[in-house]
């Protein structure tokens, strides 16, 4: 809110400049920066209402600097005939206001301002509209007090009726819109209409213009629960809405209503009726809260002598009793009602003006027994360094997205979250797979011709479930494109092998044997380039029909890992083996394959036959349908005879013949 | 005899002394040393000359073998270290063009921060704990203090699954789900990305924040002070200074904002502290009693701290970033700089 310097004066003396001011106003909880012309900015926090006004900044300035707050003298001049031969009001609801109180102002002129009162307001951020109007806004700026100012003669029977909203019942508001309420909202109404959404906005039908005669002036205390309803189920936000819901101050009801009346009299030239309404639910009690001083020291770990402590509290305008020196009464005044009600709002007065930087700082214990440490977390971070050491860069891409980019991933929008309120179309569906954000990373990146695209991304993936929150799923995704060299000197783009070995490397790195690898049909994935990884994920060369419908120039190759599944592979615990100290024999056997029989076929059945003699085996090399196998023979506890070799290797080719159906070279 | 030793010596050495290659050295060697040199055949033949002379001759013959043995080991050093400068002059290379290999990857720079942030932590004594980003109103609102209907619920613009369900706005659900599982004490960070219905230049809809929480018996404020002035010391530099401000959350209480001298301005004022001198970093309070009722601690009993900072804004601030969604945008020309 702005604060006109001139105008805080009104309502505390002080000595201090505007910096020191907004510095003094910051450090205390009222975050303030200097405007030009002797204006303060003070933002005011979500539990300070009591503080959303000149005189609450006043009265902070005073606990603050111990400069006293000066009383606003009331000149208010009441004409000898009475209010109740004008108006009736009857509440109905009153635990949705439990107060309702109405002045009524006769033979107004409504017309502009006053200079000097434009020029305040001005200052204060408010623009004139006509005396009845500035002078409402003016209290609200006083004293925080909304009010709501009704042309008399409008009212039908100038019988005011505070009640629930007819299920159905139609109103439109000041801004000219229409709303169709419910039992939840309050109005005003007369005996045959709705003339204002209670504490939120007023009617055209009422509304104080340039005839306007007589005005009944409106100041109450509405429910902050129903304020906040009533604003967020209509979409209605007004200036009078926010204060009412964070609540307003139960005393300033009263006092608003009568500097309010007094001055709109005084600058309509109009009289003040006699007497008041004041539809009251229950008088309002302030409320004892009791402080242990040893508690704050406890709390807050600064030695703060109980003298400073009750100094304080009664310049924020508590009363306090000593009961003995481990105990304190706090009498809390109505305008702190609604943020004081706890000894630990206590202490935070007491901190916040004793000064947070005059607390010393110390060091906790924290080397204490029973810690966890999160091996998922560490299994993330061990991903990352070896994605990144294989020469892939790491991208953080939103985890919701539109329905386009599912579309063109080609990923089913059937069993996704959605958003209810998204902010755009384009992020209103939790991503399913961790492709989407790299498909479109790469599409961004090719559009601005980057040609070479090696990029991952480690993050969440959402599901519906059955429980009430969805599956959430860590998984790490990775896209590559072109070629992975330093420099264009090196030749070769990447294919389904390079995206293998860098798989290798991964679960290499990670100490996890690589779980059986077997062709696919998944549908991210190209046919005859496709392959799973049991139970753990997918890699491969990414679907042409993908690559075509996100427009990418080359081929890309694609891979997918469920962290979560290959976290539980690695929690089994590494263990030794020795070392061989017998030699090894080396074979080779050079083949024709034919073509549909798969290398790990070939491997599988050598192992088979080979039994634990043999201690690898892999080829070597490869053209067409001739392939080179090479087999390392060996036993741990002994030299292989030349004998037992042969006639295993015998044994093994023999098996390759008869029952792979290969041609020995 | 005297004169064909001398001349065979004198051939030898001319011969060994004009071999060009180490081919033609080994010639010569075969020639003037092998089984069938002149020199042998003068040795072999030592018995047929008098016993006089024979000393004489024998010496002058091992006199010259020596001579030839010693030539031609210099001679073959001389060809192998031409051999080796011919080798080197050939293998030469142009040091100035680009290496060899594959190109190194790089952290986005939001999880080094990240990284750098829980590194601090996690040497102070703090463990790392996760929780869902989809939360239920209950552990994102209700268990923090912030109840339906209540005003305070506007100061995170939330986007929602269903009536009850949503993004999280912040890590702090963490928080009551590790207290309702274990009991004090407890060091706890929790690092990961939260949602929000925001989007401009410093807002994304999705960005990362780092949560910490200490419960134990006789924490204090003093310990929040200390624990967050030292890191932000070791995460902007041990001369900046650090300031706690009152504030407003819901489930702390007392609340402070956290401001660190302007590492652009050191505090004089400039376009990014808004000429404050001060950059908001973290926020950070007591934890408010109504907390732990929820998770059923005894608020008499023990106290903690928790605070909560945006890893985005110190990724911002730390590397001059101008624009929140160049984290999200995923430019490799922006990524490669970290």
């Amino acid at each position: 809110m702005k604060v006109p310097i001139d105008w805080l004066k009104e309502l505390v003396s002080f000595r201090a400049g505007s910096d020191q001011l907004a510095q003094m106003l910051t450090m205390a909880g009222l975050e303030t920066i200097v405007l030009p012309d002797d204006v303060l900015e003070v933002d005011i926090l979500p539990n300070r209402a009591d503080a959303w006004s000149m005189r609450g900044i006043a009265r902070e300035i005073s606990a603050i600097t111990k400069f006293k707050t000066k009383s606003l003298k009331l000149k208010m001049r009441e004409a000898s005939k009475k209010i109740n031969s004008l108006v009736k009001v009857e509440v109905r609801d009153r635990d949705l206001c439990p107060r309702y109180m109405a002045r009524v102002i006769e033979n107004v002129k409504v017309g502009d301002s006053p200079e000097w009162l434009k020029k305040k307001l001005e200052r204060a951020g408010i623009r004139s509209i006509n005396n009845v109007v500035d002078a409402v806004n003016y209290l609200l700026h006083e004293l925080g007090q909304p009010m709501h100012a009704f042309d008399a003669a409008l009212i039908k029977d100038q019988s005011i009726i505070v009640r629930r909203a007819n299920p159905g019942e139609r109103v439109v508001t000041l801004d000219g819109k229409e709303h169709i309420l419910d039992s939840e909202v309050l109005v005003i109404a007369d005996p045959e209409k709705v003339i204002a959404v209670g504490g939120v906005m007023g009617c055209a039908n009422t509304e104080v213009n340039p005839s306007t005669k007589t005005v009944i002036l409106e100041s109450a205390f509405f429910n902050p629960v129903s304020i906040h309803k009533t604003s967020k189920n209509l979409k209605l936000i007004s200036e009078s809405s926010v204060r009412f819901e964070h609540g307003v101050d139960w005393d300033a009801v009263e006092e608003a209503l009568d500097r309010g009346a007094a001055l709109i009299a005084e600058l309509g030239r109009g009289e003040v009726l006699k007497g008041k309404v004041d539809a009251l639910a229950k008088p309002r009690t302030p409320r004892l809260v009791e402080l242990r001083p040893d508690r704050v020291i406890q709390i807050l770990g600064a030695e703060i002598p109980v003298g400073d402590m009750i100094s304080i509290l009664k310049r924020l305008g508590f009363k306090v009793k000593k009961v003995d020196s481990r105990k304190l009464k706090v009498e809390i005044p109505l305008f702190r009602s609604m943020d004081i009600e706890r000894e630990i709002d206590l202490i935070e007065e007491i901190a916040r003006i004793w000064g947070f930087n005059r607390i010393e700082t110390a060091m906790p214990n924290t080397a204490f027994a029973g810690k966890e440490v999160d091996k998922e977390d560490l299994l993330h971070n061990r991903v990352r360094e070896i994605m990144v050491g294989c020469g892939l860069i790491e991208i953080q891409s939103y985890s919701m997205l539109g329905p386009k980019d599912f579309e063109n991933a080609g990923v089913s929008l059937d069993r996704t979250i959605k958003i209810a309120n998204p902010l755009t179309v384009e992020e209103s569906i939790m991503r399913t797979h961790i492709l989407t954000g790299l498909l479109k990373t790469a599409v961004h990146n090719q559009n601005r011709q980057i040609e070479d695209i090696f990029i991952f991304e480690i993050g969440k993936v959402f599901y519906p479930s059955k429980e009430k929150l969805p599956e959430e799923k860590w998984v790490l995704g990775g896209l590559l494109m072109g070629s992975p060299f330093m420099s264009a000197l090196g030749k070769g783009e990447v294919d389904y092998f390079y995206v293998k070995g860098l798989l290798e490397n991964l679960f290499k790195g990670l100490g996890v044997e690589l779980p059986k690898i077997a062709e696919t049909d998944n549908f991210l994935l190209q046919p005859g380039k496709a392959a799973a990884i049991e139970g753990i994920g997918i890699f491969g060369a990414l679907h042409p029909d993908i690559q075509r419908s996100c427009e990418l120039a080359k081929p890309a190759f694609f891979f997918e890992i469920d962290l979560d599944a290959l976290f539980k592979l690695i929690m089994e615990e590494k263990r030794y083996k020795p070392i061989p100290i017998f030699p090894s024999v080396s074979r080779d056997i050079s083949m024709f394959v034919p073509s549909d029989l798969e290398n790990q076929r070939i491997v599988e059945m050598i192992e088979k036959v080979g039994g634990e003699m043999v201690e690898k085996v892999y080829p070597f090399d490869k053209y067409k349908d001739s392939v080179a196998y090479r087999i390392v023979y060996r036993n741990p506890e002994r030299t292989l005879t030349e004998e037992e070799v042969n006639s295993k290797h015998q044994a093994i080719v023999q098996a390759l013949v008869s029952k792979l159906m290969v041609r020995i070279r | 005899m005297e004169d064909k030793i001398s001349r065979i010596k004198e051939e030898a050495l001319k011969v060994i002394k004009e071999a060009k290659t180490l081919a033609l050295l080994d010639e010569a060697r075969v020639r003037y040393l092998g089984k069938k040199s002149e020199l042998l055949e003068i040795l072999k033949s030592l018995g047929e000359i008098s016993s006089e002379e024979r000393p004489k001759v024998g010496a002058s013959v091992n006199e010259v073998k020596q001579a030839i043995e010693q030539a031609l080991r210099n001679r073959k050093a001389i060809l192998l270290q031409a051999d080796q400068k011919k080798k080197i002059a050939a293998e030469k290379v142009d040091v100035t063009l680009p290496g060899k290999g594959i190109k190194r990857g790089s952290y986005h720079p939001l999880t080094q921060v990240m990284e750098e942030a829980k590194g601090i932590f996690l040497r102070m004594g703090f463990e790392v704990a996760e929780g869902p980003e989809v939360e239920t109103d209950y552990y994102n609102f209700d268990g923090l203090n912030i109840p339906s209907h209540h005003p305070s619920r506007d100061m995170w613009s939330t986007l929602f699954i269903s009536e009850a369900v949503l993004l999280r706005t912040h890590t702090s659900p963490v928080q009551i789900r590790v207290m309702e599982k274990r009991k004090p004490p407890l060091a706890i960070i929790a690092p990961g990305r939260v949602y929000r219905r925001d989007s401009d230049a410093t807002h994304s809809p999705v960005f990362h924040q780092l949560e910490g929480f200490l419960v134990n018996e006789k924490v204090t404020f003093g310990d929040l002070k200390g624990t967050l002035t030292e890191f932000l010391r070791q995460m902007f530099g041990k001369e900046k200074k650090v300031r706690f401000r009152p504030s407003f959350f819901p489930f702390t209480e007392p609340s402070a904002e956290v401001d660190v001298e302007c590492v652009m301005c050191s505090g004089k004022g400039c376009r990014l502290c808004k000429d404050t001198g001060w950059l908001e970093i973290l926020g950070s309070g007591m934890i408010d009693p109504n907390v732990f009722k929820a998770v059923e601690y005894d608020p008499e009993k023990f106290t903690g701290y928790a605070f909560g900072m945006g890893i985005d804004r110190i990724a911002m601030i730390k590397y001059g970033i101008d624009n929140i969604r160049l984290f999200y945008e995923n430019d490799l020309r922006f990524l490669e700089q970290f």
